[in-house]
């Protein structure tokens, strides 16, 4: 999207100036975009809705682009003033709200035989929801609500499956609308209306986006238990887009997190984190990244250590990676002041409660490394080395370590003294025949569905039976191949 | 019934609620009333708006009053699924209706009973859904909710002692001394568990006060609930019977033979 305007200036250097460049293109791109929606309703053919659905961002870009902000939207304006009919409901609300954020522009040649067509509802909602899309960037809260909210009851006039990729983006940005506008409660039950008609329409886009809306939307007022409910009573669709897989499960995740599942949760952050856009959506791969350095060290591992030192996350995670070094040392310590000077950011992550549960890691860290350390060390030393604050805690908090199995010890109450055992023999036990049993069910389940999953030309067993002549060729061939096996194996 | 004769019922019940002694039965007649009346008002969640009048927020208000006082009583009554029930109606009026209802002074100590519940039950996971709901400044701040997620981290962590000395301090005057109670029963179960792992054995006495147990009767009938034996002033838990390792032929052969099957497939 950036280069081409570029090229274009150096081909045509004479013809045109460069700010009136721009909106050219784009006025171009609008017309070819709208030809794709033409296309789409005819063919339904995927790869048009995803070529006209790049208006959204190219609009943006055009809004973001420096001596440009309103050219998008005058543009827009008078394509709305054109396309659609006089009489229509939306017409004067779409262009008093944009006449605003508009800025005079010469104007767009209008093609005298399109305005002859009658407008479809697709077309009809991307328009619409390119306005939108321009009220929710440009920060007017109340508009786009009120503008949201109109599109939301207007698509559910339509029962047309052309529209649906259109009417799940309408969703989105209404949501996101709603969000900046503090309002996120009073689209509960819209969504929940949509997400309901998705299911039965079949209708997997929409389907996947509501419910990703709607757990962000519970999570936003920390209803993690409606949000669990909805989780059991509802699926996700398979057939989902990989970024809408992404969020549902960061949501799942920090849900589960927050249930004290953290295997559950770490597998989901996991996923979340490998499913991500690798080189964008920044944003979103930190707060994952966040999120699965808690719950990994809730879980008593220690992350990996890249995240740290990308160069790109490496000052957000800063407080995190404190968090990951006081975990590993045991240091009770610098854990504390790490939770007082870094208290900020981790309330504006909403990862307050979940660090909080973090100090017995650390302790039970620190505990791990003193019984490995020592045979036999007395309990009052060892809670001198942790830096408890009540010693007389000690006792209590290593029994329950050796009950949870962090430590492999034993207490002697009268003398007061923890027994380190020492580490087991695992190859006296079966669980390296567990462990092998594993990995080989797992080789051969990667060849079975290697199998399974081979495609074959559709039509190549319908094909003419080989004549005898070219039997004869392939069985000489295959003995001559014999034959020199044999030879091969004589070599020995 | 008018909102007048409510209010004089309520007043009546609130006479006999905080009077002492025990008069529970007149209170269960008087609540009863009171529900039965407030099925008549018409401006109760869910139905709940957003501008209410002076009438609808008295009627919003009293209600309000009713549950909590309902909440209350059935912690006395040592209801446990009353009290939750009225918490979960409560939790309405304390969430969605705080735009346009003035605090409740009993909110943050309910809620804390609510917390000290789960707790008592060991429903860790509903607990910190519970406590995410509150706001951290006053999860730190309010005694009523502090209280509770200091206990949650004692016991995580291990410390129980400090669990019996916050029973002993007791935040939570009578109200909270039920959930205090099975709290303590709770983690007496923890103890005993960890404390069969941990040692080999351990003096009676000593296992006694690790246990918060009052006499050496209570521990004598607590070590025979769990099949422990006393003998000598000193207390030998049962000890994990060593399981032979045997190797598990069948299991063995069946892999074996499904490894076999595989290959043979492959080639």
């Amino acid at each position: 999207m950036g280069g081409a305007p570029d090229d274009k200036m150096e081909v045509e250097p004479t013809k045109v100036e460069a700010p009136v460049d721009h909106v050219t293109e784009f006025t171009a791109d609008f017309k070819a975009s709208l030809a794709a929606v033409d296309r789409y309703i005819s063919t339904r053919e995927p790869r048009f809705v995803h070529a006209a659905l790049t208006l959204v961002g190219k609009i943006r870009s055009l809004e973001g682009k420096e001596g440009y902000q309103g050219k998008g939207a005058s543009v827009l304006n008078s394509m709305v003033a054109h396309l659609f009919p006089a009489a229509h409901p939306h017409r004067e609300m779409f262009r008093s709200v944009l006449s605003p954020l508009t800025t005079p522009l010469e104007a767009v040649a209008v093609d005298e035989k399109e305005k002859a067509k009658p407008l479809n509802p697709e077309t009809e909602v991307l328009l619409s929801l390119l306005v939108l899309v321009l009220l929710v960037d440009a920060k007017k809260k109340e508009e786009a609500c009120t503008c949201a909210d109109k599109l939301c009851e207007r698509l559910l006039t339509w029962n047309r499956r052309t529209l649906d990729p259109f009417a799940e983006r309408i969703y989105f940005y209404a949501s996101w609308a709603a969000e900046s506008a503090g309002r996120l409660q009073d689209m509960r039950s819209t969504l929940l209306a949509a997400h309901r008609t998705a299911c039965l329409h079949h209708n997997t886009a929409c389907q996947a986006t509501t419910l990703n809306l709607l757990l962000r939307n519970y999570l936003h007022y920390k209803l993690f238990d409606q949000a669990d409910k909805l989780l059991t009573k509802a699926t996700f669709p398979e057939q989902a887009s990989i970024t809408q897989l992404a969020r549902f499960l960061y949501y799942n995740g920090r849900i589960k997190a927050l249930q004290l599942e953290y295997t559950e949760a770490h597998r989901c952050l996991q996923q979340a984190q490998r499913k991500a856009p690798q080189s964008k959506a920044l944003g979103f791969r930190l707060t994952v990244h966040k999120l699965g350095t808690i719950v990994q060290l809730l879980l008593g591992e220690i992350p990996d250590r890249a995240v740290f030192r990308n160069r790109q996350s490496r000052g957000s995670m800063l407080p995190y990676l404190k968090l990951v070094q006081a975990v590993r040392l045991g240091d009770l310590a610098s854990f504390k002041s790490s939770m007082e000077t870094h208290a900020d950011v981790y309330h504006a992550d909403g990862n307050y409660t979940l660090v909080m549960r973090l100090r017995q890691n650390v302790i039970r860290a620190g505990l791990r490394n003193i019984s490995v350390a020592y045979s036999r060390i007395s309990l009052a030393d060892v809670a001198a080395k942790l830096h408890l604050d009540n010693p007389e805690d000690m006792e209590p908090i290593a029994a329950k370590a050796i009950r949870d199995g962090v430590i492999d010890a034993k207490l002697d109450h009268a003398e007061g003294t923890l027994i380190s055992e020492g580490p087991h023999d695992v190859y006296s036990t079966l669980e390296p025949q567990a462990a092998f049993h594993k990995r080989i069910t797992f080789c051969l389940n990667v060849h079975n569905d290697a199998v399974k999953a081979m495609s074959y030309p559709p039509d190549a067993h319908k094909g003419d039976l080989p004549d005898a002549e070219t039997i004869k060729e392939r069985q000489r061939e295959e003995q001559e191949l014999a034959q020199s096996l044999a030879e091969e194996d004589d070599e020995f | 019934m008018t909102i007048q004769e409510i209010v004089a019922v309520f007043e009546k019940f609130k006479i006999s609620f905080n009077a002492p002694g025990d008069n529970l039965d007149a209170c269960q007649e008087y609540l009863s009333q009171l529900k039965l009346a407030m099925l008549e008002f018409s401006s109760l969640p869910p139905a709940a708006p957003s501008t209410p009048t002076n009438a609808q927020q008295q009627e919003l208000l009293l209600a309000r009053e009713i549950l909590e006082h309902g909440a209350l009583l059935s912690i006395k009554m040592m209801d446990i699924p009353a009290f939750e029930r009225y918490v979960a109606q409560l939790k309405i009026y304390y969430t969605d209706c705080a735009s346009i209802l003035p605090e409740s002074q009993k909110q943050h100590p309910i809620l804390g009973l609510n917390l000290l519940r789960l707790l008592a039950q060991n429903r860790i996971a509903e607990f910190h859904t519970e406590l995410e709901l509150i706001p951290i400044a006053t999860q730190l701040s309010n005694v009523y909710i502090k209280f509770p997620a200091q206990l949650e981290q004692h016991i995580m962590e291990g410390s129980y002692n400090k669990v019996l000395s916050a029973k002993q301090e007791g935040v939570y005057s009578h109200e909270g001394m039920y959930f205090m109670d099975m709290l303590v029963d709770t983690v007496r179960e923890e103890i005993a568990e960890c404390s069969e792992k941990a040692y080999g054995s351990i003096a009676a006495s000593d296992l006694q006060s690790l246990l918060m147990l009052s006499t050496a009767d209570e521990l004598v009938e607590y070590a025979e609930n769990r099949g422990w034996v006393i003998s000598n002033g000193s207390v030998s838990f049962g000890k994990q019977e060593e399981t032979l390792l045997q190797l598990p032929s069948s299991q063995l052969i069946r892999e074996t033979l499904s490894y076999a099957k595989e290959l043979e497939r492959i080639v």
